[in-house]
């Protein structure tokens, strides 16, 4: 009963509006999914942490250094299972531009609490050979494969490094590569002996964050609370979270920004939504006459409405799906490595997808649904009349 | 009868005044009649078709269309309603610019259960009946005033309503073309039985119908027969 011809003409007669406005809601809806995956991206940090692990850092700052002889305490703590340490870096290769995290390790607790002698999930896969291989050289570094991916290394290859928080020239062998088992660990990250950095800094002892490995059942906050409250009044007070808190933490150094960025991406889409209704109205506007006669004719307010509401859906559909296939295509075909520095996973998450094409729809229908009311509210007779 | 309007009446506000387009109007029309409806402007000649057309509705009387009264109908029986009995022709013809002259002339046959086939040999008969078989893949942008009037004639005619309504439909084209038109009414009339009522505000249109009926402020003011 609709005459659906009329949708599809118009569409082709203003094919260059259509592909206007569609654009429009396409580059909302792929900036919308992409803040929206950065914040789900942080999300996904804080979440994908172990429930079993504590993370020990100076209570000053992250940037302080504890001293390497708490490692013993940490591990004669009841509960504590085992203990491994990472120690910041810093540091350049080749040039500022190529950032990477760096840390300096122990390499068989390193592999007990994260790597394959683990009981728990393995957060940093790895042949067992490799591991050997790394644990048996004292240049011998470990990467991950997002590292290699982005400066096109290979197995054995010597990288060097220029120290400035620890001054001096390093140079590694890398011996290993891992891949992040979980969205917890980033896939650029490389990791070496601490002993070797500890030698070449003239044994200062400087460590960043104990990771406890607790026992299975353990009580997390009891654990937190002995080991801060032991170094409570030493020189170098402890800060003990839960490796989920620790994320945390990290993830609100990023501040209000989650805030911010879904703000902007509502601010972004909002603006779509007003181009998009604008167009609609105008459109509806132009069609005066149509309607009239349309009305005349006798088509039922339904038909009329629905011409309008489908026609607003499908132009706002169709650059709600090109946004997300942009979005999805970027972020989880293509991988753009930028975003990858940052997060340890950046892809588009379904729900995200889901969300921004449904909301894509929604704005459609609501562009639709104003004029498709103002049309119906019309009376036949002044919709014919060319009086104004 | 065919149309029966009495003691019509219809207002329109403007500015908190009231303005009496329509007062106490009664008016006859004959199956198969030609009636021209002539007077000043703004004598309610367009309200008076609206209001018998049922696309605008009076404050008073009733208007019995084949013994059914159409005043009092919900919007949607109204619209169900003109879309079996009323063919509209305007002034500026009101083709609709994107489509074709067929399917403009379509358009009202998909309100019917007609199968898409039957639709077609409609169209073409109605495009036939008009002359324009030949242009039916043209836009209205391609065709001439006189061409594009005679594409809603055939849009008026397609579904096979009761009557016509016409509302100055030479009132924009040329004496030639003004001719064509008159002539394919006066067929519609003599050969498919069509009731026409006609507003025009030229003597040598009126001149064609069977009955010449003057409105004066919204009243009749006289109604006598063409003599030819
Ligand atoms: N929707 C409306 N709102 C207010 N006034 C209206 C409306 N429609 C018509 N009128 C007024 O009603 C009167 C009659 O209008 P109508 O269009 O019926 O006249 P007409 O006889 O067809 O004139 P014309 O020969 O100029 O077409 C006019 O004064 C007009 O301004
Ligand atoms: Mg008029």
């Amino acid at each position: 009963m609709t005459p659906w011809r009329l949708l599809f003409e118009h569409l082709r007669g203003a094919w260059f509006r259509v592909l206007l406005t569609a654009a429009g809601v396409a580059l909302a809806v792929f900036l919308m999914a992409t803040l929206r995956t950065v914040v789900t991206s942080l999300q996904q940090t804080v979440k994908a942490a172990g429930s079993n692990r504590l993370i020990t850092s100076s209570a000053v700052s992250l940037f302080v250094f504890l001293p390497a002889k708490l490692e013993n305490d940490l591990r004669a703590q009841p509960g504590v299972r085992e203990v491994t340490h990472w120690t910041w870096f810093g540091g350049v290769y080749i040039d500022k531009e190529n950032m990477f995290a760096r840390f300096a390790t122990d390499v068989p607790t390193l592999r007990t609490v994260y790597g394959d002698w683990s009981p728990r999930r393995e957060e940093i896969v790895m042949p067992p050979e490799q591991w050997e291989a790394f644990d048996g050289s004292r240049k011998a570094c470990i990467v991950g494969d997002g590292l290699i991916e982005r400066f096109g290394w290979e197995l054995g290859e010597t990288i060097e490094l220029k120290g400035n928080i620890f001054p001096g020239d390093y140079s590694f062998d890398i011996a290993g590569i891992y891949t992040p088992g979980s969205g917890q660990m980033d896939s650029q990250t490389m990791f070496f002996h601490w002993d070797y950095l500890d030698e070449k800094a003239g044994r200062p002892g400087k460590i960043s964050t104990f990771t406890l490995d607790l026992e299975d059942g353990a009580d997390l906050a009891a654990i937190a609370a002995a080991v801060d409250d032991r170094y409570a009044s030493s020189d170098h007070r402890t800060r003990t979270l839960t490796e989920a808190a620790f994320n945390q933490m990290f993830v609100s150094m990023w501040g209000n920004v989650p805030l911010l960025l879904s703000m902007i991406g509502g601010a972004v889409l909002f603006a779509a939504f007003m181009i998009a209704l604008n167009t609609m109205l105008l459109h509806g506007q132009e069609r005066r006459l149509e309607v009239g006669v349309l009305k005349a004719l006798g088509f039922p307010d339904a038909s009329i409405a629905a011409l309008f509401v489908a026609e607003g859906v499908v132009v706002c559909g169709i650059g709600g799906l090109f946004g997300v296939a942009g979005a999805h295509v970027m972020f989880n075909v293509i991988g753009v490595s930028a975003l990858d520095r940052f997060f340890p996973s950046f892809a588009i998450l379904p729900e995200t997808e889901l969300l921004a094409a449904g909301t894509a729809v929604a704005v459609g229908l609501i562009s639709g649904i104003v004029p498709a009311w103002v049309a119906v509210r019309t009376p036949v007779v002044d919709a014919l009349s060319r009086r104004d | 009868m065919l149309i029966t309007a009495r003691g019509v009446g219809k207002s329109y506000f403007r500015g908190g005044q009231e303005l009496r387009v329509l007062d106490d109007l009664d008016l006859d029309v004959e199956a198969g009649e030609w009636v021209a409806l002539m007077g000043p402007s703004g004598s309610g000649k367009t309200t008076l078709l609206n209001l018998i057309g049922g696309i605008d509705v009076p404050d008073a009387g009733t208007i019995q269309v084949a013994g059914d009264e159409i005043v009092g109908r919900s919007p949607a029986e109204l619209a169900a309603w003109r879309s079996r009995h009323v063919g509209f022709i305007f002034q500026l013809y009101n083709l609709l610019s994107v489509l074709t002259a067929e399917q403009n002339v379509e358009l009202p046959l998909l309100l019917t259960p007609l199968s898409r086939r039957q639709r077609r040999e409609h169209v073409q008969t109605a495009l036939e009946v008009v002359g324009l078989a030949d242009r039916s893949d043209h836009r209205p942008s391609q065709l001439s005033g006189g061409q594009q009037q005679r594409v809603a004639i055939a849009r008026a005619i397609v579904t096979d309503p009761s009557f016509l309504l016409a509302d100055e439909p030479t009132g924009d084209l040329d004496a030639k073309s003004a001719e064509e038109i008159l002539h394919l009414m006066d067929r519609l009339r003599a050969d498919f039985g069509k009731a026409i009522v006609m507003v025009t505000h030229d003597p040598n249109a009126a001149a064609r119908a069977d009955r010449l009926v003057h409105l004066e402020k919204g009243a009749i003011a006289t109604s006598e027969a063409v003599r030819e």
